[in-house]
């Protein structure tokens, strides 16, 4: 069926997923990209990303997810790679308030590797994952989260559960919708 | 242009005259073979070497002969070579059948043929022979097995194995001039002339004898140089083609002369030439000239005087440059590489020196790379302060490992601070103002001239003061977004080695001569460079090179802290927003360096998150203070700062917080706490007021002593329901709910607590005047109502010394009820509240507590008013005493009324035998009385059917456990002399423990019973996992 695709000019949208290991990052893009989740898991090692086609208000935009080594900190991606990112995605684990309270010091971290134009603007967003474990085992409340962002200038935030693939489509939807606008550019396309 | 050569003339006024010449590899002098006199009779044409076959081959008297290298005796006369008129040699490694073999080959151009002999391993194995139809006018192989030739129209290829011809190319002038340097993808074919092949041009009678080393300026010529590529030259131009007979890729194009060369050769670097022009006195003049071999520029041009040139050579590759004249024989001495790479540096051809030094030979390897580091050194040095390429700059220092010190001190003060070379006296004293620092720098960027000899003449020239100054702004920032980037990888790099533990992290690092004497001890702390360029400057020939490059071992927490710290300037002085990022991770800025530097840039927020990182929290908590209360703060005016910065504390600096929460809390002292009795309070405490500058009290006890953070929980409850009552009870509730809601905390301390400052908010709101009481629906009394029914864990004896006597009976009434005095609290509703509905509300309440709670309220009800009840003061009239009568029996009827109410409505609370006891004997009862009394009487014998019923049951209970008895004792064993052990057939003695299992007749040992059970158990265990239900061991069936 025809319709007027319009896609964007960059080539690509680049995402960066940071945050302490085993928050459930690499399980998140394994859920949006080949929706897929496993119990086992593996430390990832350097970085890796993935990308695919989405629709962004009636633009076809390329996503380019980039997961991150956590253990590493900042060491395992280069300056040049941060500089590149069109959005930061900050994630925590919900029932592990050590990963909650990291989420300052992995902003600051990027910031000053990526060194953007206008660091008080950059587009960030905070995932909070596996919200199925039970109530009686969460640690991070919603509020406390959502207090969190708003303090750091009203970054949006989604709580996610990578197992049970709860609005795991619908953050990386927004991220992508959130990265695109800080591009700005959009090209029409026949 | 630079000195690569000096003309040494080796040999001079010989008594014969040179016809030609050979360099040997390794020789360091010219053999010259016209003093052995009887070499030869008449003139040599040509003369070759054939080392590997340690043969001299001469060309004289029309023929070839070969001579011992070594004693210069003849070996052989080529006969065939009879009518010989040029030859060349090459020598190279060939595989025969995979085995390198090393190959010679001579080629000789006799009349109309080509022969070619072959030497392989020193031994002679062939010679081929090649018809020619048209003249050679010069010719050289490309490889063992390849001719480049020329005639006067043609450049082409012999492929000797094939005998096969190839066109190159056209060997006219403007044909070569044409030759585009080819591109690096293309394969591009050389383009030939149409009239190949065919005889045209001179016959075979033009021959020209005697050329001898000469490249007759009408003819083209084909030259060697190095790599295995070749010059193909026509008159005043070249190309070069590689050994496959390809346009070669590693020139610029086609190489110019400025004349017709007399002579060719070549070194590694460059082509060289002799060129003869005539003077202004009209006599002729010889130049050597020395030409890059790559861009073809022009270096060096050498005198030659009068005597004309009759042959230049090389030997070694290139190595060794010697020209003949007639009469004088030079050596083409390559100047001290030191020197040469000083001079091209003085011109900044940064290119040029690293080729010099590349190819240069003489040299260790050791030295070689020292002197191209510090080549690169001090072209990124160059690119930073001439060219504004900071990028590249940087990205050089970053490659060399150098020092971060070196590139930071090439910033202007404001970012290096004391590593600040003098870059210009102009700059010293513009530099206490910042923007004037940074504008000199800013012109600096703005000039680019590649060539500008930096040493040259005045350096501090007035800038194009055309250019505007906001581009030259745009090209500074850079420099500074540059340096950020670098600054940012290299912490990376501190950060990994930190993490390894550790302590050194090696650099390069550039030593002036003056400082030799301190490399000895090595430097902790990194070196403070010394300024290259000024020197240069000053001196219009200081030696650019004299400095050494070493590699230092640097402390790392130094370098950390260098690195950090210029980061924080470089933020301060273009991306301010990311200072505070850099003070709240981990990092090493210098704690004094830095605080001057926020203070002075007033980047006040940005100082306390360095005293935060820092633990110098005290002095944090004083800065928020001072700027929380100045108006004129445009980040930390208000309290909420303060507040922010108390919630980064630890649990441990509990004293500290409550020193510093004070005067938060203490800002608003009325408006802030009513709140506290509004459902939901919680939520919108809590999240909305993030924003204001001076949040509630209630926000920020939830901040600082309840948000459910590690800290909020450890703090000493009792301590800040301590420190809160100093400041209002409001706020101990405010605080207590978190602790006994959310953390449910039982210490009955808080509870007390809690409840007293519920109560102390209550009696605080009773109106003053006498009689007036506080409204029960009031929330406060609600709240506090609320909290003494559901809290178990306050001490409600020291609560009622608190209630008032006079007043809030209700909370007076709950607290007995916990005491179980509910007659003294249903007292308090008859007598004092004298609100009758209260006492059955009550009732309702505590019935699960106290099951008979409604007779008590019917003997508090039908009984004497007590003793401390105030009764009204009997008054002397007799009126007002009969109408005290009055209202006192209006009371009592009330009661009682009451009390019959009570029992039509909740009779079966009323037990009958009592109840009727309690009323007085005149009490007249009501229709609605015979409901009650039927309720009872159905009371009393539902109680008598179930009582019935258990004692049934208890009779049947009685009557099985007695048949149960009866059985067991019927299982009855008889031990006598002959009784065994089932299990081991042994007698059951006296005095032996014996079993008899259920089931079973016959006794067994007790240790029997164990061990069989024990060795079962083990059996169970040790059975194999797997079981052949057909028992059939491992047979396969065929099929
Ligand atoms: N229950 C639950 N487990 C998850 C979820 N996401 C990830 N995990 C588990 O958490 C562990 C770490 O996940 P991983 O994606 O490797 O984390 P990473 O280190 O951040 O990449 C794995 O065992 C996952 O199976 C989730 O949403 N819910
Ligand atoms: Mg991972």
């Amino acid at each position: 069926m025809p319709y007027n695709k319009k896609s964007f000019s960059k080539a690509s949208i680049i995402v960066v997923l940071i945050g302490d290991s085993g928050v459930g990052k690499t399980s998140l893009m394994n859920q949006f990209f080949n929706r897929k989740f496993t119990e086992q898991y593996k430390a990832t090692i350097g970085s890796d990303f993935l990308s695919k086609e989405i629709l962004v208000d009636d633009y076809v935009v390329t996503i380019q997810v980039w997961d991150t080594a956590g253990q590493e900190r900042f060491q395992s991606l280069g300056v040049a790679f941060y500089r590149g990112a069109d959005c930061c995605v900050l994630c925590f684990d919900v029932n592990d308030s050590k990963s909650f309270e990291s989420l300052d010091n992995w902003r600051d971290e990027f910031l000053i590797q990526a060194a953007p134009q206008d660091p008080e603007n950059f587009p960030f967003v905070v995932i909070g994952n596996k919200i199925d474990v039970e109530e009686s085992k969460r640690m991070v409340s919603q509020k406390r989260a959502m207090a969190w962002c708003q303090s750091k200038g009203g970054i949006p935030f989604f709580e996610t559960s990578a197992k049970e693939a709860t609005k795991v489509e619908e953050a990386f939807q927004a991220i992508a919708k959130i990265a695109v606008e800080q591009e700005k550019e959009y090209e029409l396309y026949k | 242009m630079h000195d690569a050569f000096q003309l040494v003339p080796v040999l001079e006024q010989l008594p014969v005259q040179v016809e030609s010449i050979v360099v040997t590899e390794d020789g360091v002098s010219v053999r010259l073979i016209d003093t052995k006199k009887s070499f030869a009779n008449q003139a040599i044409r040509q003369l070759e070497v054939i080392r590997e076959a340690g043969l001299l081959v001469s060309l004289a008297e029309d023929v070839v002969t070969l001579y011992s290298l070594q004693t210069y005796t003849q070996k052989m006369l080529l006969k065939s070579t009879k009518g010989a008129q040029m030859m060349t040699v090459y020598t190279g490694v060939d595989h025969v059948d995979g085995i390198p073999v090393i190959v010679s080959k001579l080629a000789v151009i006799v009349k109309k043929k080509l022969i070619v002999f072959e030497w392989r391993d020193a031994q002679f194995t062939d010679n081929k022979e090649f018809p020619l139809n048209e003249k050679i006018r010069s010719f050289q192989f490309s490889t063992s097995n390849m001719l480049i030739l020329s005639t006067t129209k043609e450049f082409m290829c012999l492929q000797l194995s094939r005998g096969q011809w190839i066109d190159l190319l056209a060997a006219d002038a403007a044909s070569l001039r044409s030759m585009a340097k080819p591109q690096p993808q293309g394969t591009q074919q050389l383009p030939t002339s149409q009239s190949s092949g065919s005889g045209g041009g001179g016959g075979w009678g033009s021959w020209t004898m005697g050329l001898i080393g000469n490249a007759a300026t009408g003819s083209p010529n084909i030259v060697k140089m190095p790599d295995e590529e070749l010059l193909l030259c026509r008159e005043d131009i070249g190309v070069f083609i590689s050994s496959a007979g390809k346009l070669s890729k590693n020139h610029d194009g086609p190489i110019q002369f400025s004349s017709t060369p007399t002579c060719i050769t070549y070194t590694p670097l460059y082509v060289i030439t002799t060129q003869s022009k005539n003077d202004s006195d009209g006599a002729k003049r010889h130049n050597v000239v020395v030409q890059n071999i790559v861009d073809h520029s022009i270096v060096q041009e050498l005198d030659l005087q009068q005597e004309t040139p009759l042959r230049v050579t090389n030997g070694g590759n290139g190595k060794q440059v010697w020209i003949a004249g007639a009469n004088t024989i030079w050596h083409l001495f390559p100047v001290d590489i030191h020197k040469q790479v000083e001079d091209v540096l003085q011109i900044c051809d940064f290119e040029q020196a690293h080729n010099l030094v590349t190819k240069a030979e003489n040299i260790f390897e050791e030295d070689r790379e020292h002197l191209i580091q510090k080549i690169q050194w001090l072209q990124a040095r160059w690119l930073f302060r001439e060219e504004a390429e900071y990028e590249d700059a940087l990205g050089m220092f970053s490659k060399l490992n150098a020092t971060p010190t070196e590139p930071i001190a090439l910033y202007p003060k404001s970012i290096s601070g004391d590593l600040a070379e003098e870059y210009d006296n102009n700059l010293d004293e513009g530099a206490k103002d910042d923007e004037k620092d940074l504008s000199v720098y800013n012109d600096k960027s703005g000039t680019k001239t590649p060539t500008r000899p930096p040493s040259k003449g005045t350096q501090s020239e007035p800038s194009n003061s055309q250019k505007s100054t906001k581009k030259r702004r745009v090209v500074w920032r850079d420099g500074l977004l540059s340096m950020m980037r670098y600054l940012t990888e290299h912490r990376r790099r501190i950060q990994k080695a930190f993490s390894n533990n550790e302590q050194e992290l090696v650099y390069l690092v550039r030593i002036t001569q003056n400082d030799n004497e301190d490399i000895q001890d090595l430097p902790d702390v990194p070196p403070v460079p010394k300024n290259p360029d000024r020197e240069m400057r000053e001196n219009n020939f200081a030696p650019l090179l004299q400095f050494q490059l070493i590699n230092v071992p640097i402390n790392i927490v130094a370098m950390a802290q260098l690195v950090d710290t210029t980061l924080l300037k470089l933020y301060i002085e273009c991306s301010p927003s990311l200072i505070g990022s850099l003070l709240r991770v981990k990092n090493h800025c210098d704690i004094e360096e830095s605080e001057a530097l926020l203070l002075k840039h007033k980047k006040f927020k940005e100082l306390v998150d360095l005293y935060h990182g820092n633990e110098l929290h005290r002095k944090a908590l004083q800065l928020l203070m001072e700027h929380g209360q100045n108006k004129e703060s445009v980040d930390l005016y208000g309290t909420k700062a303060l507040v922010n910065y108390l919630q980064r504390l630890p649990a441990s600096l509990f004293d500290l917080i409550l020193e510093y929460v004070s005067w938060p809390l203490s800002y608003h002292q009325k408006d802030a706490d009513a709140s506290i009795f509004i459902d939901g309070h919680k939520e919108s405490v809590e999240m909305d007021q993030d924003l204001e500058t001076h949040p509630s009290t209630n926000h920020i006890i939830y901040k600082v002593f309840a948000d459910g953070r590690p800290a909020t929980l450890n703090f000493p409850r009792e301590k800040v329901v301590s420190f809160l009552s100093g400041f209002s009870p409001y706020q101990i509730v405010c605080y207590l709910e978190y602790a006994i809601d959310e953390w449910k905390d039982t210490s009955p301390s808080l509870h007390n607590s809690m409840a007293l400052a519920l109560l102390q908010i209550v009696k605080d709101a009773i109106p003053k005047s006498p009689n007036k009481s506080i409204d029960i629906t009031d929330p406060r009394r609600q709240k506090l109502i609320a909290f003494l029914k559901s809290s178990k864990y306050y001490s409600a004896e020291k609560i009622l010394l608190n209630l008032p006597a006079e007043n809030l009976y209700e909370e007076r009434m709950h607290v007995l009820a916990r005491l179980g005095q509910f007659s003294k609290a249903l007292e308090l509703a008859v007598f004092h509240l004298k609100k009758l509905s209260v006492g059955e509300e009550y009732c309702k309440e505590y019935v699960e507590k106290c099951e008979n709670i409604y007779m008590l309220f019917l003997t508090v009800l039908t009984g004497d008013v007590p003793a401390d009840v105030p009764q009204p003061r009997p008054q002397s009239s007799q009126a007002s005493s009969k109408k005290l009568q009055k209202l006192l029996d209006n009371e009592c009827k009330k009661r009682l009324n009451f009390s019959l109410h009570l029992i039509a409505s909740y009779p079966s609370h009323f037990p009958l035998g009592q109840t009727l006891a309690s009323l007085p004997p005149n009490t007249v009862l009501q229709k609605d009385f015979i409901s009650y009394f039927k309720t009872q009487l159905r009371l009393q014998s539902q109680e008598q059917r179930e009582t019935a019923i258990l004692a049934n049951l208890g009779t049947v209970e009685r009557f099985q456990l007695r048949c149960r008895l009866k059985e067991l004792q019927e299982i009855c064993v008889v031990i006598g002399d002959t009784s065994v052990c089932s299990h081991c057939l042994k007698r059951i003695g006296k005095g032996v423990a014996f079993a008899v299992l259920p089931g079973k007749s016959q006794p067994i040992h007790l240790s029997c019973w164990q061990r069989r059970k024990n060795a079962e158990a083990k059996a169970k265990e040790n059975k194999p996992q797997i079981s052949f239900p057909n028992g059939g061991g491992f047979k396969q069936s065929a099929n």
